[in-house]
């Protein structure tokens, strides 16, 4: 397969978030900063260029009954790896994500990209492919956690932007303001395409 | 038979070499994570009391006897102790609110400072702002602190506020049976 | 923590799904009729019991014991995979009516972030063993109730007459959204 269709299939036509609607855990439980959301992102990202190109080299080592394990190994091996970093070197990252910095590895995108494609590319591709995945899931992570910021605390990457008076609304930080969001999201994107569909 | 053999074979392979880089990984990260934690304490501390010279962790029986109570450092100005941090850890709205509470020996609270809290951004998190922390400042330790007597919480995070004193408390608690 | 706490909270206070945000993939993906959301419930609350009482066990006496701390997600998720499998077998040869009806929900579970998630906060709580068993359980528990709630919210939403770009996923978060919202108002229980 072509490496720019690849690529632009991980972050627009194929997003992990608002066409695949998977990985929903991280995404709706840290997009509540924009920093957060963005930080999770790239985490996520790292763990799954590391594991996208181990699977794809073992690729043809690996016999095909035990091939779930030795992914959920080395998608394991990754996000410990990326925790620790984490937590060496962004400290407050470290503890804004919490729990959720070691459920990556159950994050279904992470799971999805080995099954579906590294596990039946080459290296080079699958690492394209967890690039744009990643990238994928970050922009629509970091949208969410910009809009949540800005609402439920007037504020965008931590620097206040909106007018004095205003009132944060601290439910959209919340969870349930996670699910709201992202609803609104989602209808938006669905009535785009289905003009385009219409079209 | 033999395929099973080969199959956990393979699978043991992996997992020790994943052992192996994280064994690596680890051993590169451990002190910097560890030097940070302590460096990050020493920070506050110093915020907390600016005139201390040095700070040393505090070890032995009762130290830790109060539930919550996790290190307790004495600030030393002069070769002599005059005041002692102790860091406490509760359980807020979002996680653990992690709190570094001076007091003097003199029975009085020197200062406070939040290192540690995953509160609702805007909310709860207020806790380690200015305006609630600086409350503290200068309140005897005689008796146990109370929300809204003593201090007025951060409105809409009863429970982030609760969370905060109760750290203190603990901290007054250790000081008044222990350190005292 | 007494234990009433612990189960109250579990259910209701931090409820996994709703206030924790753990598990959102089987909650919005299974939960199209009752019968079948009751049937991942049950599934789920007999793996997650399972699953925190065996990695507590694994952390306190092999991961601590070796000091072997940076360990602990690799060996969760192991444990958790041939956990789901094991049972999955167990099931399937002892009574194939279970199996029939919890079958198909048994290897969603291995990703199902609320297992690894009640695992891994069992021990960041530093839990005893008892604890670990009655916070699992209640903790799927709060799993269950909220799935089982939310699809039969989601049944009634079919035979209404939703816009078209609400209808599917964003019908259901606003929908989660509602509960979610409800569900705070447990937060100054305790």
């Amino acid at each position: 397969m072509n490496n720019r269709r690849v690529f632009m299939d991980g972050i627009i036509f194929n997003n992990p978030t608002f066409v695949q609607v998977i990985g929903m855990c991280p995404t709706l439980a840290v997009s509540n900063s924009a920093v957060n959301g963005f930080g999770m992102g790239l985490a996520a990202t790292a763990v799954l260029i590391g594991s996208n190109i181990v699977i794809s080299m073992l690729r043809k080592a690996t016999p095909d009954e035990i091939r779930i394990p030795i992914f959920i190994v080395v998608i394991a091996t990754f996000v410990t790896i990326i925790e620790m970093i984490v937590q060496a070197f962004f400290t407050p990252l470290y503890e804004a994500l919490g729990i959720f910095l070691p459920l990556i590895v159950v994050n279904c995108i992470i799971l999805a990209r080995a099954e579906a494609f590294a596990f039946k590319n080459s290296v080079f591709s699958s690492a394209v492919d967890g690039l744009s995945n990643g990238l994928g899931f970050t922009l629509a992570l970091t949208i969410l956690g910009v809009i949540r910021e800005l609402f439920g605390a007037g504020s965008v990457f931590g620097k206040t932007v909106m007018w004095g008076s205003f009132e944060p609304m601290s439910i959209i930080v919340q969870p349930a303001g996670g699910f709201l969001v992202l609803g609104i999201l989602l209808a938006i994107f669905s009535i785009f395409t289905a003009k385009k569909a219409s079209v | 038979m033999r395929d099973i053999v080969k199959l956990g074979l393979i699978l043991f392979i992996v997992t020790a070499v994943s052992a192996g880089a994280l064994s690596i990984t680890n051993d590169i990260t451990k002190d910097i994570i560890e030097e940070k934690a302590i460096e990050a304490n020493k920070a506050y501390m110093q915020e907390i009391l600016p005139d201390a010279e040095d700070f040393n962790v505090m070890e032995g029986p009762g130290i830790l006897s109060v539930k919550g109570v996790e290190e307790v450092y004495e600030a030393l100005k002069g070769g002599e102790t005059y005041a002692y941090v102790i860091k406490t850890k509760t359980k807020g709205y979002g996680g653990d609110v992690i709190i570094l509470t001076g007091i003097n020996v003199d029975g009085t609270i020197a200062g406070m400072r939040v290192s540690s809290q995953s509160e609702t951004p805007n909310l709860g998190d207020r806790i380690a702002g200015e305006e609630f922390g600086s409350q503290f400042e200068g309140l005897s330790v005689e008796r146990e602190l109370k929300l809204n007597e003593d201090v007025d919480q951060v409105s809409g995070a009863t429970v982030s506020s609760t969370a905060a004193i109760g750290g203190i408390n603990a901290s007054i608690e250790l000081f008044n049976s222990v350190l005292r | 923590m007494s234990l009433f706490v612990i189960i109250i909270s579990g259910i209701l206070i931090n409820n996994y799904v709703l206030s924790r945000i753990l598990g959102i993939c089987p909650f919005l993906g299974v939960s199209k009729q009752v019968e079948t959301a009751f049937g991942m419930s049950m599934a789920v609350t007999f793996v997650m019991t399972l699953a925190g009482v065996i990695t507590w066990l694994a952390q306190t006496y092999v991961l601590e014991k070796l000091g072997l701390g940076y360990m602990q997600t690799v060996t969760f998720i192991l444990v958790i995979a041939a956990l789901v499998q094991f049972v999955e077998m167990v099931i399937q040869k002892f009574s194939p009516t279970l199996y029939q009806s919890l079958g198909i929900y048994l290897p969603l579970i291995t990703t199902n972030c609320a297992v690894l998630g009640v695992s891994i906060l069992n021990i960041k709580e530093e839990f005893g063993l008892l604890e670990t068993t009655v916070n699992s359980a209640a903790s799927a528990i709060g799993f269950g109730l909220a799935i089982v709630l939310f699809a039969g919210i989601r049944e009634r939403l079919e035979l209404s007459n939703i816009p078209e770009a609400f209808k599917g996923f964003p019908i259901a978060l606003f929908t989660a959204s509602l509960m979610s919202l409800a569900f705070l108002g447990f937060a100054g229980l305790v």
